[in-house]
This record gives structure tokens, sequence and C-alpha cells, in this order.
């Protein structure tokens, strides 16, 4: 019931108390319209509609920002239904762009009513389900409302920036041929070492300009084998490190960060997992391929930041589920307290990169900076270049990457470098 | 639609121009004023998308008709206006409706169903009434103890509806 027919009661009440009051019949002659008008509402009220949703999505998977197109089919499959209100309700983040969501119809028996709109959202993975329907008398006084199920799934992953091969060196790799050097002698590109001339050996295998040296001596060139490896990616969601600004948040950035880097990683044929630490440890089982990277995908688009006193600390990372000697990617704005969990990790053998976002730089953009600013901020600048120095001395490689900048440069120019810096120190080869 | 606000208007005009006149025939200039202020806010209530003054002016002209009958004014201009002033009512909800919905997809089918059914209603209330008017219907002991009871019984069916709300 509306609050037009509790009003439209109350007159035809007041006029037969007013009629009963004054022994005037002219005023009941003013309710028979009245009542000849809720009769009719009554004739005309709406029974329960029978009615089925049906919604397509052009995409169930896409990147955040593309446009979805929606398209809801209403079948009617009981009575006419004169005037039906329908609305589509939008999930969490999901917003409309163009197109309409609501519409007021009538639907004859059998007839179909089509709502077709471009939606897009956030990140996350997101549940069309509800279609709300009011059905009302033709006078708009008795309304049903009635929820359908069309339900549909769609998911807004992160975005993926394409990044060269990142040029790491793990100490352990696996069996299949891959593009990280095992420091094992192999069949591969990179020279490697040398040895003795065995018969057997191919000609162009010989050094010569070595050979030349001795008198009855050959010598053969050594290549490096290249292979897959292990790679865990951790993202840091803990609440605290998070900083959100009017322009978004810093972890939207990390995420996009985890999800190239694992692009990266899964193109050259590594094992990767993701593990993502904050409110709880989100893990995802390390694996190769075009499906993991859907799995890593899926779970970055639910990842979320959240704080939980157990992992307010990386104290209780769990470094058993990614196996041993593998590659470990970090990607955490890092606080003090986490160098001692990172030397820990060192010590356990695995080799550790970490992807370390400048939050200075981050925060200060939307800031206006004074000279007391000024002065902050290089002290909180000192402050992280020792941290990073610490963590470099420690032979955790630390990518300083400024989020407005390109990650594939920042990435590029640490491990590059550092690569460089271990073949002239003869750390590798 | 255009059918719709030109109904929505003449039936204003009509509710207000009939109270009013019934007034004025009777000499009650104070009554006319008033009702004709009231007929101009709605119609700027319309205009304005008010929804809220509908109501309010429907209540405003019942009260008026059943005053206007209670001082012996001419009662066939208290149906017609409160007829009228029902239509307009309706088409105010009706134009609401439609206007706030984002899209609406068959209306020329809506509308025509709507406006035909009200006319036909409105028109079987006015006849009803305008019946009852000629029949002189007067209100005796027996009638008085009916209506008794069945005040009584809405009371307590309003009372019950209040409490489940």
């Amino acid at each position: 019931m509306t609050s037009r027919l509790w009003l439209l009661c109350l007159l035809v009440y007041s006029l037969f108390l007013a009629a009963l009051l004054s022994f005037r019949g002219g005023i009941v002659a003013l309710i028979l319209p009245l009542l000849i008008y809720l009769t009719a509402v009554l004739i005309y009220s709406p029974s329960t509609p029978t009615l089925h949703a049906e919604r397509e999505l052009s995409t169930h998977y896409v990147t955040q920002g593309t446009q979805v197109m929606v398209k809801l089919t209403i079948t009617n499959q009981g009575y006419t239904v004169e005037e039906a209100l329908i609305k589509d309700v939008l999930p969490g983040d999901v917003r409309k762009v163009s197109g309409d969501n609501e519409v007021l119809a009538m639907i004859p028996v059998g007839g179909k009513v089509e709502l077709e709109y471009i939606a897009e959202g956030r990140r996350g993975s997101y549940d069309f389900d509800a279609v709300n329907v009011t059905v009302t008398t033709i006078f708009g006084l008795i309304r049903k409302d009635v929820t359908l199920s069309a339900p549909a799934h769609v998911w807004f992953i992160p975005e993926v920036t394409r990044l060269r091969s990142i040029p790491i060196r793990p100490l352990r790799t696996h069996g299949f041929s891959g593009p990280i050097p095992s420091r094992r002698v192999g069949s591969g590109i990179n020279f490697f070492g040398l040895r003795d001339y065995q018969p057997g050996d191919p000609l162009r295998k010989i050094n010569w300009r070595v050979s030349a040296h001795y008198y009855d001596q050959l010598f053969t060139n050594e290549y490096e084998q290249e292979r897959i490896t292990d790679i865990g990616i951790i993202l840091d969601a803990r609440f605290q490190n998070d900083i959100i600004t009017s322009q978004g948040s810093l972890f939207e950035y990390m995420v996009r960060a985890a999800a190239s880097v694992a692009d990266a990683f899964l193109s050259d044929g590594d094992r990767v997992g993701l593990l993502i630490y904050g409110r709880g440890l989100e893990f995802t089982i390390p694996g190769y391929g075009k499906i993991q990277r859907q799995r890593i995908l899926k779970a970055l688009a639910r990842a979320r930041t959240g704080s939980s006193y157990a992992f307010e600390r990386l104290d209780y990372l769990p470094t058993r589920l990614f196996p041993a000697h593998s590659q470990i990617v970090l990607i955490s704005p890092l606080i003090a307290e986490d160098i001692k969990i990172l030397t820990r990790l060192k010590a356990c053998g695995y080799d550790v990169l970490v992807i370390c976002p400048d939050t200075t730089s981050y925060e200060v953009k939307n800031l206006t900076v004074g000279p007391s600013e000024k002065i902050a901020m290089r002290i909180i600048r000192l402050e992280r270049a020792l941290f990073i120095q610490e963590l470099k001395r420690m032979s955790i490689q630390v990518v300083d990457w400024k989020v407005d900048g390109s990650l594939d440069q920042a990435i590029q120019n640490t491990v590059s470098r550092q690569i460089t810096c271990m073949r002239h120190f003869g750390v590798i080869v | 639609m255009k059918r719709i606000t030109c109904g929505l208007f003449i039936n204003i005009l009509l509710s207000t121009g009939f109270l009013a006149l019934g007034s004025l025939l009777k000499g009650d200039i104070a009554m006319s004023v008033l009702v004709g202020i009231t007929g101009s806010l709605w119609l700027l209530a319309a205009w304005r998308d008010w929804k809220w003054y509908a109501s309010l002016g429907l209540i405003i002209y019942m009260v008026v008709a059943v005053y206007s009958i209670i001082s012996g004014y001419s009662p066939l201009f208290s149906l017609v206006s409160v007829v009228t002033a029902l239509v307009a009512w309706d088409l105010f909800d009706f134009y609401w409706r439609v206007k706030r919905s984002v899209h609406v997809k068959n209306l020329g089918d809506i509308a025509p169903i709507h406006l035909r059914r009200l006319t036909v209603i409105s028109g079987i209330g006015l006849a009803t009434g305008g019946v009852a008017m000629l029949m002189q219907f007067r209100i005796g002991f027996g009638i008085v103890v009916v209506l008794g009871l069945v005040a009584i019984v809405m009371t307590g069916w309003v009372i019950s509806m209040l409490r489940n709300h």
C-alpha cells in the first residue's frame, strides 16, 4: 500500500464522519467518486508477476577502466504487467557510463523488455545479480516489489605494464630451459669458462685464441645453461603501509607492479606464486603459463589492504611457502622493522628483490611544500637512503621506484647494474 | 506525455474554477479567492514538480467542497470539483512517475490506457454522484446507525492497519 492509498482511505473515512455529523446527503454523494476510484484500484491490483530475467555481459574478464556492455532481458511469462519499474542493481564499485539501467515499461504476456548499458569498475571481482522490479496498478496506488535474479560475474583485473625480461640470478633453477643463467655448464649462449679439449667436442666450440698460446693443447669454450626458476611475489597489503591521498592509494600502484612483475616472469616461463600479506595470508600456489597468469591477476583483483594484529609486521611471513633458494620479489614501501625479516629470508638462502615505491615523493605531490616540509623531506629521504643502503649491504636488491616513473626502467637500472657489479667483482661469471 | 500534462492543467483549472464559482455564486468572495490561490499554487506545483503539493491540494479541495455543501452552496459544483481534483491528483502522480524514470518504454501504450481508464472511472463517479444528488438523498436515523457502524468498523480497521505498519 502506498501513502496515496492511505490518504484516499482517510479522505473517504473523514467524509463519512462529516456526513454523519452534519446529516448532509450531499457529502455522501462526494464520497461516491472516491469509492469508485478505490474499487477500480482494488480490481486492477497486481498479483505477483511471473517475470524472468537474463543477463549477458560483453566480457567477464577485463582490465580495470575497460567498459563492459551489460544486456538485461526481462521476459513476462504471466499476465500483462501494465506498469513495471525495472531497476538493475549495480554491484559495489561498478558505475554506469552510458545507457539505462532503469526503465518504466509495460510488458505484455510473452513480451520482453531489454536494458542495455555500459558499465565500468574499479579493480575487483563483482557479482551482478539483483534486478528490482516494482509493479504498480494503473493508478499507482498499490505496488508490488519483486527482486529477480540474473547472476553474472565480472573481473576487473589490474592493469599490466609490459616489462622487459628481469635479469635475476637466483641460486637454484629448474631443469627446463628459460632465460635465467643457472651457474652451470650446458648449452647456452653466455660464455661460462674454458676446459681442455676432449675428443668429440665440436670444432666451433674450440677457443682458438687461447689454444694459440699453447703448443700441444686445445681449449673448448663452456657455456652457461639458461633455465627457469621459482619466483615468489609477496605483496605487502598492510593497511599502515598504504598511503591514501586525494589522487588515490599507493596500494593500487603496488598491485599494478605485482601484476606487471608476475606477467614478466610468467612470460619468461618461470614458475610464479603470489602471497598477499595484510589482513591475512592470501596465497596463490606457484604455477606456470597463462592459467597461472589469470589466477594471479584474479588474486590481485581481489587484493585489499587490511590490518591484523598478527600481521602488523612481516615477522609471520611464511617463508616455507616458496621453494628454498628461489627468488623472492617483495613489493612493499617497507618500514624499519622489516629489515629483520629480510635478513632472515636472505639467511634462508632466498634471493630477495625488493620493489620499494618511494612514499615520500608520492605523498609530497599533494602537499604545499614550505621550508619546514623541505627539511622534513630531506630527513625522510636520508633515512630511506640509509635503509636502502643497509639492505644492499646484505645483497638484497632494492628497486627504488618513483610511482610516477617507469617501473621497467627502475628495475632494469637497479638489477642490471647490480649484475654488472657482480660480474665485475667475480661473484658471477 | 503532452496529453497527460494538458489533462493535468485542465483538471486543476476546472476543479479550481468550479469550486470558486460555487462560492462566488453565493457571494463568498473570500472563499473564492482562497480557492483561487490554492489552485494557482497547484498549477505552480505542477510546473515546478512539487510532488507533495498534489495531496495537500486534494485535501484542501475536499475540505472546501464539504464546507460548501454544509454552507448550502450548489453541491453540483462541489461534486465536479472533487472529481476533477481527484483526476488532477492522479495525473500528477502519473506524470511524476513517468518523469522520475530515466527511461520509459511503451509510453505510447501506457499513457492512453491510463487516460482511458481514468476518464471512464471519473465519468462513472461523476454520474453516480450526480444521480445521488438528484435523488435528494437524505440521511435518516436508520442510515445514521448504519453509517455509524461502518465508521466504527473502519476505525478499528484503520487502527489495526496502523499497528501492523
